[in-house]
């Protein structure tokens, strides 16, 4: 049994913290325009082979396990980079494993070199549970309907309709197709989303296989967990930096136990969901698909808990300060926030456990 | 024992709903109710037509304007309110600063002050907490030197809320910069426009303004200002926080929250589907509403208790219905946000969807008032503070 990082991921994990936290410096989620040029951003990370690492040998990428990408997540995380790795993530293990199509290698190509970007767009209105509901529609090659909360400005989407034979099918859209309409806005926590109205799109089918989908999408879920991960350890670093700082009563915050104690029940939760996401990662690329299943859902629980009550905590235990929006903590609240709704929320999950009959064999 | 109101009580319930139903502006409630910000104006509109019937202060003593209202009352008036999303008659003013100039002004201060603090044509704000003394009020630096017949006021104050909507501000001050903590405070009210007031806003973690900080650089202000005594004014910032304490419970804000998100949860989704029929959201649900419901009548034990006595003393147990009453709002504001999903991820999802013919009008503040509700267990004293005054009242520690 070993938990550590070898060497060579070591090596990534210096410089993908030096390039998100000071080379991204622009793109910090505090920053209001952050979302600006946010393919330059791409580039910068292609560069440094971040989107190489999510694509196999055989379609010209450096795959080798989850791990690597996972580095990186916890590095976006940390620095508050606004770059929407899980959504791209998604679609690239989907372009990895889908069918051939007419242009299928330039594309990766294009995508692993930076040149073009992509991401998956597969929610709708109402879709709290991570893709319950899909009315978005395919009909001989022509997609019609609404997707919302897409990554704006992207070159490509992946998205996810219902065929005519009533099955779901993933489909290839260009960002300027024609037909397609694109109302963009900002969220709470500074991402560039908009909302793609299609009318007659037509659109390139890629993949129709259940087990691929469901695949990447524990794939980015466990990236998502990773990210949050990465927040909850700053944050809980800063609130233990400014216990110690911060007098009231002629003493440091840091001498009211129940301070103390509040503060490493942080510390706990963030470690119970670190280790939980490690364990989901190495599952991801575990042929027991069922076993896989339960530990990303048992994983999305955990962070999803634990990013609520370290978000709640830090705001409380700064005081007034934790709630003004010039102090960098309230970004990690307000993404750590968001994220719980991402990629399924508790009832999601808890009934995925449900649905697994094996789930108490822990 | 006996649960009911007594008929006079239900009476007098059934008269302020009434007179909800009528008067009050409709508008006001919308926002309210959809947990949007409100404008200066909307306050002023609520609390001038409860002045004119009597009741934006009918808890203040009979002699200074008020009707002598019991708390059973003011407690029913409380409810009334807040279960038609209505914003209660100005804090500053009505609970905070009008009751201490009442109880401790002088003739020509209530004179002067208490008609239109009660009307609301003086808004009052909170010069309180101090960049250093937040917890620790006492430690509060902002000095005020006596000059002759004025008082020149230097240093600053923070969270001030709604300043910028304020004509006049209720400071605590130090005064004898040798006494004791506590001993060397002063109260003392300063009109706003007095040269060298600075007020700078600070946007708080949901994006609004709010809060300022608030800048006084050799502030004159009359002699005559200084509320009661000098160097008293600590016991006067005692009398006035129970009564903050009192009004955060604020169980019928809940309440009414608590009835939107059953609402919302029983709207099907586009599957058809709802979130209430998900056994694991209603256990949720449920454990919430009955703990709002223990809260409702743990308020109402201590409301009996004070029945009928006259008492300024503050009541340590209210410290337990600010803990209570602050988490279970918070609770509520994060089922809102869990049924919203990621429908509620952006501040402006009303104008991207307002073609649609789905309700949308109370998506938009969702996480908004999500962030802006963990306010509740900061101020007013934070409920670690509470958990402080508790454990040495109560328990004896
Ligand atoms: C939105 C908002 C509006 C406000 N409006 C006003 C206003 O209008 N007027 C005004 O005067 N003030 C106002 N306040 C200020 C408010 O009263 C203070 O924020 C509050 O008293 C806490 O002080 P602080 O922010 O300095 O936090 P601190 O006192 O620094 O506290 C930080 C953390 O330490 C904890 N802590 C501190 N001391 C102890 C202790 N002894 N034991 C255990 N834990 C402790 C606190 O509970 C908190 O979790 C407002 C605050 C907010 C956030």
């Amino acid at each position: 049994m070993n938990f550590d990082l070898n060497s060579e991921q070591i090596q990534i994990q210096d410089s993908f913290a030096r390039f998100f936290a000071d080379g991204a410096k622009k793109h910090s989620r505090t920053l209001k325009n952050s979302s600006n040029n946010s393919s330059e951003l791409c580039l910068a990370a292609a560069e440094m082979g971040i989107l190489a690492m999510l694509f196999s040998e055989g379609n010209g990428g450096l795959y080798s396990s989850p791990t690597e990408t996972m580095i990186a997540m916890e590095e976006i995380g940390k620095s508050l980079c606004n770059i929407p790795l899980t959504e791209i993530a998604y679609a690239c293990r989907i372009l990895d494993k889908s069918d051939d199509f007419v242009g299928k290698d330039e594309l990766i190509a294009s995508i692993i070199s930076g040149e073009k970007t992509i991401a998956i767009a597969f929610d709708e209105f109402n879709n709290r549970s991570n893709g319950a509901i899909v009315k978005t529609n395919e009909n001989n090659g022509v997609i019609n309907g609404v997707k919302t909360n897409a990554n704006a400005g992207f070159d490509y989407f992946l998205i996810n309709a219902k065929m005519a034979n009533g099955e779901i099918g993933i489909f290839l859209i260009k960002g300027d197709a024609n037909g397609l309409h694109i109302k963009n806005y900002i969220t709470h926590d500074t991402s560039a989303k908009c909302n793609l109205h299609f009318e007659n799109v037509a659109a390139v089918k890629i993949c129709t296989d259940a087990k691929i989908i469901s695949y990447s999408a524990d794939f980015a879920t466990i990236a998502l967990c990773y990210e949050a991960t990465g927040m909850m350890r700053m944050l809980t670093n800063l609130t233990t930096e400014y216990l110690k700082t911060r007098n009231q009563f002629g003493v440091p915050l840091s001498s009211f136990q129940v301070l103390q104690h509040r503060a490493v029940d942080m510390l706990i939760e963030t470690e119970q969901a670190f280790s939980i996401a490690i364990y989901a990662s190495l599952l991801l690329d575990n042929s027991d698909v069922e076993a896989r299943k339960i530990a990303v859902s048992n994983a999305k629980l955990r962070v999803n808990n634990a990013a609520k009550f370290v978000s709640q905590q830090a705001v409380q235990l700064h005081g007034g300060i934790g709630m003004t929006d010039e102090y960098i903590g309230a970004h990690y609240f307000k993404r750590l926030t968001l994220f719980c709704n991402m990629m399924g929320d508790n009832y999601f999950h808890l009934n995925r456990l449900n649905l697994e009959k094996d789930i108490l064999e822990i | 024992m006996e649960l009911e109101f007594t008929a006079e009580e239900m009476a007098f319930r059934d008269e302020v709903r009434n007179f909800i139903e009528t008067e009050m502006p409709k508008d006001v409630a919308f926002k309210m109710a959809n947990d949007r910000e409100l404008e200066k104006q909307d306050f002023i509109k609520v609390h001038r037509k409860l002045y004119e019937k009597g009741w934006a202060t009918a808890h203040w003593p009979k002699e200074c304007g008020g009707a002598d209202w019991t708390p059973v009352q003011r407690h029913i008036f409380g409810e009334e309110m807040q279960r038609a999303s209505l914003p209660m008659p100005l804090e500053f003013n009505a609970n905070m600063v009008g009751p201490v100039i009442a109880h401790f002004g002088s003739k020509e201060q209530k004179e002067k002050f208490l008609k239109p603090t009660a009307s609301l044509e003086i808004w009052w704000c909170q010069g309180f907490s101090e960049p250093g003394a937040g917890s620790d009020l006492a430690s509060l630096k902002t000095t005020a030197v006596r000059d002759g017949n004025e008082y020149v006021i230097n240093g600053q104050k923070t969270w001030t809320t709604l300043g910028h909507f304020a004509d006049w501000i209720f400071c605590l001050v130090r005064t004898d910069p040798n006494a004791k903590k506590q001993k060397g405070i002063s109260f003392i009210l300063v009109d706003m426009n007095t040269p060298g007031i600075e007020v700078r806003p600070i946007i708080t973690v949901e994006g609004n303004h709010e809060v300022n900080e608030v800048f006084f650089d050799n502030v004159r202000v009359p002699a005559e200002n200084l509320v009661g005594e000098e160097n008293r004014g600590w016991d006067y910032a005692k009398f006035l926080l129970s009564n903050e304490r009192f009004g955060i419970a604020k169980i019928g804000v809940a309440k009414q929250r608590m009835q939107r998100i059953k609402n919302y949860a029983q709207t099907p989704d586009a599957n058809g589907e709802k979130l209430w029929d998900d056994a694991l959201f209603r256990a949720r649900f449920i454990q919430v509403a009955s703990d709002i419901k223990a809260l409702e009548i743990t308020q109402l034990r201590i409301l009996a208790k004070q029945q009928g006595h006259d008492s300024d003393a503050p009541d340590p147990l209210t410290s337990m219905l600010k803990i209570k009453g602050s988490e279970l709002q918070q609770a509520t504001t994060e089922l809102l946000l869990e049924i919203a999903g990621k429908d509620g991820e952006s501040p402006q999802i009303r104008e991207i969807y307002k073609t649609g013919n789905q309700d949308f009008e109370w998506l938009d503040a969702v996480a908004s008032s999500y962030f802006n509700n963990r306010k509740l267990s900061i101020y007013g004293g934070s409920n670690e503070i509470q958990h402080n005054i508790l454990s040495k009242a109560i328990m004896g520690f």
